[in-house]
């Protein structure tokens, strides 16, 4: 390797580092946590970790497409809890492929739902999505006499058990096309630019006649059918569609699309930083179970990391936009 | 120069109205043909801005009528002057700062495949090869816009609207924070879009640029347009004759004549050495009762003297003191408190609380609040009395003492943000602009205020103004502000309006 | 001065005269329709239940009023009354509950602090707030629920006057009136709204719009302190999980009741109409056994109604 070529990686290094912060965070990250611990970097605790990973992953995709836009969506949580308990109704009497078509379009149709109440009535999103988070939860409690229904069936189990070519675990397959796809979307389709230039300037879009309108609702759709196909994965997980399910996942979510990076006002950052974002609270939950730290004391680490992490973007932010 | 010949009307609008509290456009034919630089020029408060608002889309005429290549058009919103081929570089720069060069300028008509996804390599080749051979300029179109320079940023938009095809290109002020060189550039790149036939409308006040690159120019005051011409047929001296109208013999005032004397007075305030990143080391004196008119062209960084004087913004280096006392000025209320006061340009977005009743917005300040109250509490009928006073003082319009603020008219709203400020008893008001967009009635009144405010109370009083009557009128002193620096206008002691104007608007 | 009161009294009815209305159909519907609605028993619950909500709905509003929203309430409710009620076991009830309100005022104020001096949505810092707290409350009972036996604590904050009214009602109407007076005849309520209606100028005018947040931020975490003692008392126990789902109502009382989300237009005689028209359908819901779930989704509807209507109103 030349000297020429180690510049290049250097720079371009310093680039990517500089472009996604998140990403030196998590190897601090590890290197602490290594000191506690070595096992925390060893392959068969990050595959633990990867095990874990694909369905918050996923559903942080979906919210950093939302929140690029300058939008939050709250409701994702509930979306998920309904959705897996409306899959397992349906599973019996109308089978794995038609529960799943179904369940898929009640996440369409939640979603533009939603995007209605922001773009039509322009209400803050997030208090849009909070009163749907309330609604769809409700209504899953409701559905289920909050008790969670047990399932038994092979091929919904098949959705999270199952293996690509009998080595692959399906779910990581959903996490790398949808994070493939993602990238596509985000970079190289004219959608997803759309999604960047209303974030960045929506006055600004509008008069270009992109139809501002239009693709809002259709990120709040693409986040609750995304949403939705994860209840199926966390049910075929658990084998049973627990009403209360996708609380867990909101906190994660949210944190993760902060820290890699995506500023809620919109237009910076992406699902690369979200990526970082996501190894990053999965290894500090990782570390933290490791050396036995209570699991209440955790969600109090990970806030008070949540709330650190951005005020020093916020800092940043702060601090250049000053000259 | 190039000689215009009789065409076509590219553009043409009809017999332009718009009212809001006064008629701000009054029957304007404004017309534009290819091919060809029309520069738009008058006074602050002439109607230019609001003509371009309409142009663009941004407000709608209240009557006459818009035609493009001769055909009728309704522009109704941004949207719809964009689709019809109208792009405006303004100061606004308004662009998507996080993204790069190249997608901005194509921003709604990216080259894509049949599923959508963008041609990025086509993109910024087109883009760096079209910013080339145009401006020879060799940018980076993968860089994101936010670190450009400003005459870079404005490449970048013109480039946008040469890529969306508009026709009509509206410059407003564009030179406002070039170089020399920069401008030179531009003004190469303008007359490049006249040889490719685009209707060019350009808005400015220094009448140096519109002499050298425009071909007609279309002179507007009070809302009227007073004259359009051929730019080879008149003088600089013609067109700022025309822009003041038949007051350009007026001298000042002979009772300010008489005032002007100074000795006996007392220095009020003395400003040494304001220095930030906006402000190059300006000094000054204000005395006793006296009425200082600061004027300048827009931009030119009056209201940012003001606002670092008081606190407002950040000031580097600075000595203020007031009637001999060093003030330590770090924010607003440090200032509100010795009795510096800055009554802000903008009232909507800096003064006035739109939702808050006429009475308390009259006593809202640090100061007053503290003065009227017991104890962190207040008393309704004693809050109410004290700024009824006021309200009669100015002449407020008001329902009532509890209507919100909202309900007034743009004038009363001003009257209430001076009422705000005069009940802190100041010893030294700053007014920027303080009539903008308020008619003539109300204008005479607040002239009467101000004077009373100078002569009978003796405070001292900045007036920073636009509108060279006004300060024909109120002055005692005038300096002028040219590229940061202050030079005095009023050591002639029969200077005259226009003589003024040509002192504000000369480069030197 | 009764001028003053016949003003005051005039401005209330024109303003509000819907939210009451409102209140009033509500009210005969509930006399009308269900036998045991109107019974004196009746009427004490849900004067109760109204009270811990109208204390931490005038938290809510000063919040609210400056432009910003506090989500942690919920899971401050739930910490205060564990930490607490362990205390009550050690320490005298009168120390106990103090330390209690400065602890809520302490919270408040830590993430008034955030909100402003790092300028983060407060959408945010109150969310890492709520979960932080969620988890130190669990931490600290490990799902132990704790009863209170201490009896000068449960006589404060249960007991009746004149044996019919509970006592919770008067800390209520205390509270809310010391925050009606501060936010219409006090110095620093006209600073809220200042702040509220329009930042910028309120700077221009000399007012240090980082300590009047942060105070409003304070404000409702001393409200929820309160709310989580009264609670405690109440109900004679505490667990971590007493407080959820304060903060949604409370965010719902406060957009019944008029105050737009975006600061500086409202009043607090709006949340108090918003917590007895919330406080009225609960118990309405609780007595004809409509699930707490369904509970739950009606008041995600209410929340997006008041603000559809506040919207179309303005």
């Amino acid at each position: 390797m030349n000297k020429k070529s180690l510049n290049l990686i250097m720079k371009n290094s310093r680039d990517f580092f500089k472009e996604y912060p998140i990403f030196l965070v998590l190897i601090v990250l590890l290197g602490v946590g290594y000191f506690f611990d070595p096992i925390c970097i060893s392959i068969r605790n990050q595959k633990n970790i990867l095990h874990d990973i694909s369905v918050p992953f996923i559903l942080s995709i979906g919210q950093t497409i939302v929140m690029l836009t300058g939008g939050i969506d709250l409701s994702f949580g509930s979306v998920i809890s309904l959705a897996g308990v409306i899959v397992v109704i349906l599973l019996p009497k109308m089978g794995i492929l038609l529960s799943i078509i179904v369940v898929l379009i009640m996440g369409m149709v939640i979603g533009a739902i939603n995007g209605f109440f922001i773009s039509r009535f322009k209400i803050l999103p997030f208090i849009v999505t909070l009163s749907f988070m309330l609604i769809w939860e409700g209504i899953a409690l409701v559905i289920t006499r909050t008790q969670p229904l047990f399932v038994s069936n092979p091929s919904l189990n098949a959705v999270n058990y199952g293996f690509l070519l009998g080595i692959i675990p399906l779910p990581w397959v959903y996490g790398i096309i949808i994070f493939v796809l993602g990238i596509i979307f985000l970079h190289f389709h004219v959608i997803g630019r759309r999604v960047y230039q209303i974030g960045n300037d929506e006055e600004i879009a509008r008069i270009s006649g992109i139809k501002v309108s239009r693709i809002k609702i259709g990120v709040y759709m693409l986040n609750a059918t995304i949403s939705a196909f994860c209840g199926i994965v966390v049910a075929s997980r658990m084998s049973l569609g627990d009403p209360t399910v996708g609380y867990q996942f909101l906190f994660d979510v949210i944190a993760a699309t902060c820290l890699g990076g995506t500023l809620m006002s919109g237009g910076k950052g992406g699902i690369i930083g979200t990526l970082g974002g996501i190894f990053v609270l999965l290894n500090l939950k990782n570390l933290l179970i490791l050396n036995d730290v209570s699991i209440y004391i955790q969600d109090v680490i990970k806030g008070i990391i949540i709330l650190v992490s951005v005020m020093g973007l916020s800092m940043r932010k702060i601090g250049s936009s000053s000259g | 120069m190039l000689d215009v010949k009789q065409e076509n009307n590219y553009l043409e609008m009809q017999s332009i109205v718009k009212r809001y509290v006064t008629t701000v456009v009054d029957h304007v034919d404004f017309s534009v043909h290819e091919g060809e630089i029309h520069c738009l020029v008058g006074e602050n408060g002439a109607g230019k801005s609001t003509l371009i608002k309409i142009l663009s889309g941004i407000v709608q005429a209240d009557e006459g009528k818009i035609f493009i290549e001769g055909k009728y058009v309704k522009i109704d919103s941004p949207n719809t002057a964009h689709r019809l081929g109208i792009s405006v570089i303004s100061q606004e720069l308004s662009l998507l700062n996080e993204l790069t060069i190249g997608e901005n300028v194509f921003l709604g008509v990216e080259p894509k495949n049949s599923i959508g996804l963008v041609n990025w390599r086509e993109v910024h080749r087109e883009t760096e090869k079209q910013i080339y051979q145009e401006f020879e300029v060799k940018l980076d179109s993968r860089k994101v816009v936010k670190n450009l320079s400003i005459a870079n940023k404005q490449l970048v938009m013109i480039t946008g609207a040469l890529r969306w095809g508009s026709k009509i290109l509206i410059l407003d002020e564009p030179t406002a924070r070039l170089s020399k060189e920069e401008i030179k550039r531009l003004f190469d790149i303008i007359k490049n879009f006249r040889k490719e036939g685009r209707a060019i409308i350009y808005i400015s006040h220094h009448l140096e640029e519109v002499e050298e690159i425009g071909d007609r120019v279309t002179i507007l005051r009070d809302g009227r347009r007073v004259i359009t011409e051929n730019l080879k047929n008149l003088t600089l001296t013609d067109i700022s004759n025309y822009m003041i109208g038949k007051t350009k013999g007026t001298k000042l005032s002979s009772d300010k004549i008489i005032s002007r004397n100074r000795t006996g007075k007392k220095k009020l305030l003395e400003v040494r050495g304001i220095l930030n990143e906006k402000i190059k080391n300006v000094d000054f004196d204000v005395f006793e009762g006296e009425i200082l008119a600061i004027a300048g062209v827009t931009g030119s960084g009056r209201s940012e003297i003001a606002r670092a004087i008081c606190g407002i913004d950040h000031r580097d280096k600075g000595e203020i003191k007031l009637m001999g006392k060093k003030l330590k000025i770090r924010k607003p209320v440090d200032a509100i408190k010795n009795g510096l006061i800055y009554v802000p340009e903008d009232r909507k977005t800096q003064g006035v609380f739109l939702k808050i009743p006429v009475f308390m917005n009259v006593l809202l300040n640090e100061k007053t609040l503290e003065d009227l109250s017991t104890l962190s509490f207040y008393f309704m009928h004693k809050f109410k009395s004290f700024a009824s006073k006021f309200v009669k003082l100015l002449n407020i319009m008001t329902p009532s003492l509890d209507t919100p603020c909202s309900n007034l008219s743009g004038g009363n709203q001003q009257k209430v943000l001076l009422g705000k400020w005069l009940a802190m008893n100041p010893a030294v008001i700053i007014l920027d602009e303080p009539t903008r967009g308020i008619d003539v009635g109300v204008k005479l009144e607040f002239y009467e205020i101000i004077n009373k405010l100078a002569k009978k109370q003796n405070k001292g009083i900045i007036l920073i103004s636009s509108e060279l009557p006004e300060i024909m009128k109120l002055a005692d002193r005038i300096l002028i502000l040219k590229e940061g620096k202050f030079v005095e206008a009023s050591f002639k002691e029969d200077l005259t309006q226009d003589e003024l104007f040509n002192l504000i608007i000369s480069k030197r | 001065m009764n001028k003053n009161i016949k003003s005051i009294l005039g401005n209330i009815l024109h303003s509000y005269y819907r939210i009451y209305i409102v209140l009033l159909i509500i009210f005969l519907a509930g006399i009308l329709s269900h036998p045991r609605f109107a019974t004196s028993q009746n009427l004490i619950n849900i004067a109760r239940q109204i009270s811990v909500l109208l204390i931490v709905s005038v938290g809510q509003t000063f919040v609210i009023l400056v432009g910003g929203i506090d989500i942690s309430v919920g899971s401050v409710i739930s910490f205060i009354s564990v930490i607490v009620v362990a205390m009550l076991l050690t320490i005298h009830p009168i120390f106990s509950v103090l330390i209690g309100l400065s602890l809520g005022l302490i919270i408040g104020a830590v993430n008034g602090f955030i909100v402003t001096k790092f300028k983060i949505m407060p959408f945010l810092v109150t969310f890492c707030a709520y979960i932080i707290y969620a988890g130190l409350a669990l931490f600290v009972d490990r799902g132990a629920c704790r009863n209170v036996t201490e009896p000068q604590f449960i006589n404060f904050f249960s007991t009746y006057i004149f044996g019919v009214i509970p006592i919770s009602i008067f800390y209520a109407i205390t509270t809310f009136l010391i925050g009606a007076l501060l936010l219409s005849r006090s110095i620093f309520g006209i600073k809220i709204y200042a702040v509220g209606g329009n930042k910028e100028a309120a700077r221009l005018a000399g007012i240090n719009v980082n300590i009047i947040t942060l105070l409003a931020y304070a404000i409702s975490g001393l409200c929820a302190a309160l709310a989580a003692n009264i609670l405690s008392g109440i109900l004679k126990m505490a667990d971590a999980l007493v407080g959820i789902g304060y903060e949604f109502d409370s965010i719902a009382v406060v957009c019944i009741g008029g105050t737009l989300l975006t600061g500086g237009e409202g009043s607090i005689i709006g949340t108090l109409g918003g917590a007895l028209i919330i406080g009225v359908i609960k118990n309405l819901f609780n007595l004809y056994g409509v699930s707490p779930f369904v509970q739950q989704i009606a008041t995600g509807l209410i929340i997006l109604t008041a603000v559809l209507l506040a919207q179309k109103k303005s």
